[in-house]
């Protein structure tokens, strides 16, 4: 400890301090660089880097892996240690404890297939990508009956499934308006509505006619 | 991507992030976070945490206003010199018995106090407390002895308050010396017990009684902000400050313009107002850095004096609160963590941002908006903490999407357009003229007849219908160049703008907040590369209108920027 100069490396000295007494560190703003040796710091780093790179790995492939292997990849996972990366892994867990719940919902027909699919895919993609496939769910509601399918499933999962629906609350409670879900529509409505009343009135008109003239 | 100059650490960081000799915490920042970016934990955990160390020596330094050619030549001070007083000083009978003994030999060379530590601890220790006058390196020694022979008492075992108290008194002899400085620093930040604080700093303002008690002090009265009462605090700060001497004021100013942003949470609202007037009276000697970081509390402080919706009501507005704090108040991975889960939380309820900000609102949320972009900017620049870079091509086809949505609309809107011109502009005009015509009329026809009982010609008769011609065509002239301006064309302009906002709010908004969380990217480029998206489809027209509600609507561009958080 002698041997350190304390005008640059007064950390280093200090920190070789508490470890040769066993003293703790009570500094809680401290950075990772100064509460842990080298060697801690590269483990450490290389145990974040892995843990990315876990996180990218289930993404992409969490319908496609075993029971065994997602149970281990998340257990391999320490939120503690890659705190960026805590919610996405929290989410993760989430989708994991739920994902026979999928398999229920893509075998019931009542469950919008599409929507059962499109939402697996938004809970385990990062956000911009889960975000794409969302709105790409919502373009392809372009009739009546597909946007009143989607809103039945958005509820029965609401009911059946409140962990999964925590996770897509904003995208699911879109789906249950019908105005707001699908793509936007022109503003023909008005016109159309303007034409029904148009022609509904003459034709009560005519009705209203013949049965005065009866 | 050049490599950076490595054998300028750890000596000379300014020279290593290639700053320039007035640079500032902005420019430090900007330059640690490009090498962040090239040199990333993950990846160089090592040149990481080189760069890391290189930038806190700096930034504090510089927020204290630290000269660093004075450092240069303090670490001077501390290389082992051999002809130094100690050695001189070491046991002169010995050396002239040596000689005595072996003339013919060449003299031993003297070893330095270092080794003679190592060597002989309990002799030196002796030996170098009895003298009046100590080197730097002298108390560094004492103090690196003390913990090896000074035995603890049962409660303090794991305390030493020897150590301290050695380089305490080193920086009483030596008040400007930066290695004990740092030692100091360092050993109050990390080493001091939360049950110490409150005895230790009176102690220490007693014995280091210049404006460097703030900056060695600065992390000891965090703490003491976040575990105790504001009352403690402010009544050993003033306690304290009783001990000081009137010294550099840009010491103070640095130290409560960073235990501001810990204090400003839990003070009075009148004590913090009266810091910032302090700060800003004295304004002139802050840099530009310190200055953003004073803009920085005064909007916590007018953000956090406004009247707020309560917390139940708008859950996405307390999430932002809790962002706020903890970036003012925490740090280390747990800060991290929490920072991470309250923009994941934000950038995932469209709902709640849409909500918290409604469009068209009484209340300013201009304090809360800066606030959010200053601390994201912060965090994304000193932690790295950002997504990767985006998918151009798929952001380009979300663009195109959302403007064919928006688009949809147009004929809607270009309609309710036109009836408020109809409202506005043409009923009234056709009432008014209808109303004008009869009264003009009767009022001819009346004068018409009174002319033709007094005389009679064919002139008249051809005047007085080019007065009826001439007073039926005046209206319309009247009408729109001075009626319709002056009364009607501001309303028309509020119902138009007002039924754009109504539009905004009820049928693009929501697109547009599906839009940006599709992208993923910064607020300016998302929006950029919509318009670019509409010129290119000639478009530009109307989509600078939506831009422009877009540009004003806070709750999107903070949800947009959160966005750039989410893994």
């Amino acid at each position: 400890m002698l041997d350190i100069n304390p005008v640059w490396q007064s950390a280093s000295a200090l920190q070789l301090r508490r470890k040769t007494l066993r003293m703790p560190n009570h500094d809680r703003r401290q950075s990772s660089v100064d509460s842990d040796s080298v060697d801690d710091m590269v483990a450490k780093h290389q145990k974040r880097a892995k843990a990315r790179e876990t996180v990218t790995h289930l993404q992409q492939k969490f319908f496609h892996l075993s029971d065994e292997e997602l149970r281990s990849g998340l257990a391999s996972l320490n939120a503690e240690e890659v705190p960026e990366l805590a919610p996405t892994i929290r989410r993760l867990q989430t989708a994991a404890s739920e994902r026979n719940s999928f398999v229920t919902m893509l075998d019931d027909k009542k469950f919008d297939r599409e929507l059962v699919i499109a939402l697996g895919k938004s809970v385990v993609l990062p956000q911009s990508d889960a975000g794409y496939v969302r709105e790409k769910y919502i373009q392809n509601l372009t009739t009546k009956s597909s946007r009143k399918r989607a809103r039945e499933t958005s509820l029965k999962i609401q009911k059946a499934y409140p962990n999964l629906f925590a996770l897509e609350r904003d995208w699911l409670t879109t789906l249950q308006n019908s105005k707001s879900s699908g793509p936007m529509k022109s503003g023909g409505a008005s016109l159309l509505n303007f034409r029904v009343l148009f022609f509904g009135t003459l034709i009560a008109y005519q009705i209203a006619k013949l049965f005065l003239m009866d | 991507m050049s490599d950076p100059a490595w054998h300028h650490l750890p000596h000379d960081p300014r020279s290593f992030f290639d700053l320039a000799e007035g640079f500032d915490r902005r420019d430090l920042k900007r330059a640690y976070g490009k090498l962040i970016r090239q040199f990333k934990p993950e990846t160089h955990p090592q040149e990481f945490q080189r760069i890391r160390a290189a930038y806190e020596q700096l930034e504090n330094a510089e927020r204290y206003g630290r000269n660093q050619a004075e450092s240069q030549s303090a670490a001077e001070a501390w290389k082992p010199n051999t002809n130094s007083q100690p050695q001189s000083e070491s046991r002169p009978s010995d050396t002239s018995a040596s000689d005595a003994n072996q003339p013919s030999k060449r003299p031993k060379p003297p070893i330095s106090p270092v080794d003679e530590a190592i060597a002989n601890p309990r002799e030196s220790y002796t030996r170098l407390s009895q003298r009046h006058s100590r080197s730097p390196l002298d108390y560094y020694i004492l103090a690196v002895l003390s913990d090896l022979l000074v035995k603890p008492t049962n409660e303090s075992e794991k305390h030493r308050p020897q150590f301290l108290q050695w380089l305490l008194d080193g920086l009483q002899e030596h008040p400007q010396e930066h290695g004990l400085i740092s030692l100091v620093a360092g050993t109050l930040r990390g080493d001091v017990p939360d049950d110490q604080i409150q005895t230790l700093l009176p102690k220490i303002a007693k014995s280091i009684r210049s404006s460097m008690f703030y900056r060695l002090t600065e992390p000891l009265w965090e703490r003491l902000l976040l575990d105790q009462p504001f009352e403690t605090f402010e009544r050993l700060i003033r306690e304290c400050e009783g001990h000081l001497r009137q010294g550099d004021p840009r010491a103070r100013l640095a130290f409560y313009l960073r235990i501001l942003r810990t204090a400003i949470w839990t003070a009075p609202s009148e004590w913090t107002q009266s810091q910032l007037e302090t700060l800003s009276g004295q304004a002139a000697d802050l840099d530009d850095s310190m200055q953003n970081d004073l803009e920085f509390v005064e909007l916590l402080h007018s953000y956090l004096s406004s009247t707020k919706p309560s917390a139940s009501e708008f859950p996405a507005r307390a999430t932002m609160e809790s962002f706020l704090r903890t970036y003012c108040t925490g740090d280390g991975p747990t800060a991290t963590a929490e920072m991470a889960r309250c923009l994941d939380e934000i950038a995932r309820d469209a709902h709640g941002v849409q909500e918290s900000f409604p469009i068209n609102q009484e209340q300013d949320d201009h304090s809360l908006f800066l606030l959010m972009m200053m601390a994201t900017s912060d965090l994304a620049e000193t932690t790295g903490l950002i997504a990767p870079a985006p998918d151009e091509e798929k952001n380009n086809r979300q663009a195109v999407s959302c403007l064919r949505d928006l688009k949809n609309t147009l004929q809607e809107v270009v309609h309710r357009v036109s009836l408020i011109d109809t409202t506005y502009k043409w009923i009234p005009f056709a009432g008014l003229y209808l109303v004008f015509g009869i009264l003009f009329t009767v009022i001819w026809f009346i004068a018409m007849t009174i002319v033709n009982q007094m005389t009679y010609s064919s002139a008249s008769g051809a005047i007085s219908v080019l007065i009826m011609i001439a007073g039926l065509l005046s209206f319309p002239i009247l009408y729109f160049w001075w009626f319709y301006p002056k009364h009607l064309a501001e309303r028309a302009e509020n119902s138009r703008q007002k039924y754009f906002a109504t539009c905004y709010t009820k049928r693009w908004r929501e697109r547009l907040f599906r839009y940006v969380q599709s992208c993923g990217e910064s607020p300016s480029d998302s929006l950029t590369r919509l318009n670019e998206a509409a010129a290119f489809h000639d478009d530009t027209e109307w989509m600078n209108l939506v831009l422009s509600f877009c540009h004003g609507d806070l709750g999107l561009l903070i949800f947009a920027r959160a966005q750039l958080f989410v893994g």
